[in-house]
């Protein structure tokens, strides 16, 4: 079952972009906590803190127990992990979305799919293992929620494959996807083809409105072929 | 060949703008090892093909290989020795529009240490600078 990891979260005055801006470079990092029965909350968390807890968690979708505070009060929340936003070259948290829910209330998520072992097509017979879902979305509740789900694969051999419902969920844990979604498969090594000469490379075609021909449109007949005419 | 669109709307674009950061393409999607670009550039389809070829080359057909952009803008040219005006030249070459976080090529199936040196080979065919990123691997499963 997947830990559930405690976090101090403090309530935040400063809104929208500038808010945010010097937010962060007070060393916290702006979010937002919301829920069935939460209103939409800025919240700040403190960046250190917040990258401790998920240093060593298995991904980001983890669960939260928050000592939230406000005006001095502090209470105890339990928050999933909502989403959290990276700064696209630099890596560091911009923003976490921090979804409350209660200990009976059925949670939706993602959780990772790992595999376990070696497949023997892959090692004796040179496939190429093709890994289509790498996250399983899940239904459970807090206390059911995997850290991560394992796969079996040394038995795959060539040309087979692990579906959704090949999976061996913990008990209370429902997943979303078909049952018939591919989530692993040993695909036979495939024959490059060779890419055809570059002598000549061809322009690509112009797509162009097709003109209607008066005369082809009325030997066709009908209504709609007379409407364009008479309009003329 | 190198890539090329099928069909396009009109043959000649606008050069458009290029700042900014890359806000699509820039996670991981396909493979577990991925080129990201650092800088802006238009990166030419025969770059692209250049690229690919050489990941090709030394993964020994091993693994799977994804271009995750795409050249589908036009740069036209005069032909040399003309004069100015009659109009907007040729179409010359296509180009990918790349901006910094943007990936570039994914690979999957073969060790981390081939797909860097592959990264490293497909880096040298590149106008920019790019770093070699990698998938998180679920913790709980590291340790088994």
């Amino acid at each position: 079952m997947a830990k559930i990891l405690p976090i101090k979260v403090t309530s935040r005055a400063q809104l929208g972009r500038a808010g945010a801006k010097s937010t962060r470079s007070a060393g916290n990092i702006p979010g937002i906590l919301y829920g069935k029965k939460t209103q939409p909350t800025p919240i700040q968390i403190n960046s250190k803190e917040l990258t401790a807890v998920l240093h060593g968690a298995s991904s980001e979708n983890v669960l939260l127990d928050l000592a939230y505070t406000h005006e001095g009060n502090t209470t105890s929340r339990l928050a999933l992990l909502q989403d959290v936003q990276h700064h696209v070259l630099k890596d560091y948290i911009v923003h976490v979305d921090l979804h409350e829910i209660a200990q009976d209330e059925v949670l939706h998520t993602e959780v990772p799919i790992q595999e376990v072992g070696e497949s023997i097509g892959v090692k004796s017979n040179g496939g190429l293992l093709e890994k289509t879902l790498r996250s399983l979305r899940v239904e459970c509740l807090p206390r059911d929620l995997p850290e991560v789900i394992t796969v079996d694969i040394s038995a795959l051999d060539l040309d087979q494959s692990i579906h959704v419902s090949d999976l061996k969920l913990p008990a209370g844990v429902t997943a979303l996807n078909s049952a018939d979604a591919t989530v692993l498969a040993v695909l036979a090594p495939a024959k490059e083809e060779e890419a055809a000469d570059e002598g000549d490379v061809k322009q690509p075609e112009v797509i162009k409105e097709k003109k209607v021909d008066p005369a082809a449109a009325d030997a066709k007949g009908g209504k709609a072929a007379a409407k364009p005419a008479g309009k003329k | 060949m190198p890539l090329l669109p099928k069909r396009v709307k009109y043959r000649k674009t606008q050069r458009g703008s290029r700042k900014g950061f890359a806000t699509r393409n820039t996670y991981i999607a396909f493979g577990a090892y991925a080129l990201q670009a650092l800088e802006r550039a238009w990166i030419t389809n025969t770059q692209i093909e250049a690229c690919r070829r050489v990941i090709s080359n030394n993964m020994k057909r091993k693994g799977k290989t994804w271009i995750r952009i795409f050249p589908d803008k036009s740069v036209t040219a005069r032909p040399p020795e003309t004069r100015m005006g009659k109009g907007k030249g040729a179409p010359e070459y296509w180009v990918a529009v790349v901006k910094p976080g943007n990936i570039l090529f994914e690979l999957d199936g073969i060790p981390e240490s081939i797909a860097r040196e592959s990264m490293r080979l497909a880096a040298n065919k590149l106008p920019i600078r790019v770093r070699f990123i990698k998938r998180a691997v679920p913790v709980a499963a590291k340790a088994a």
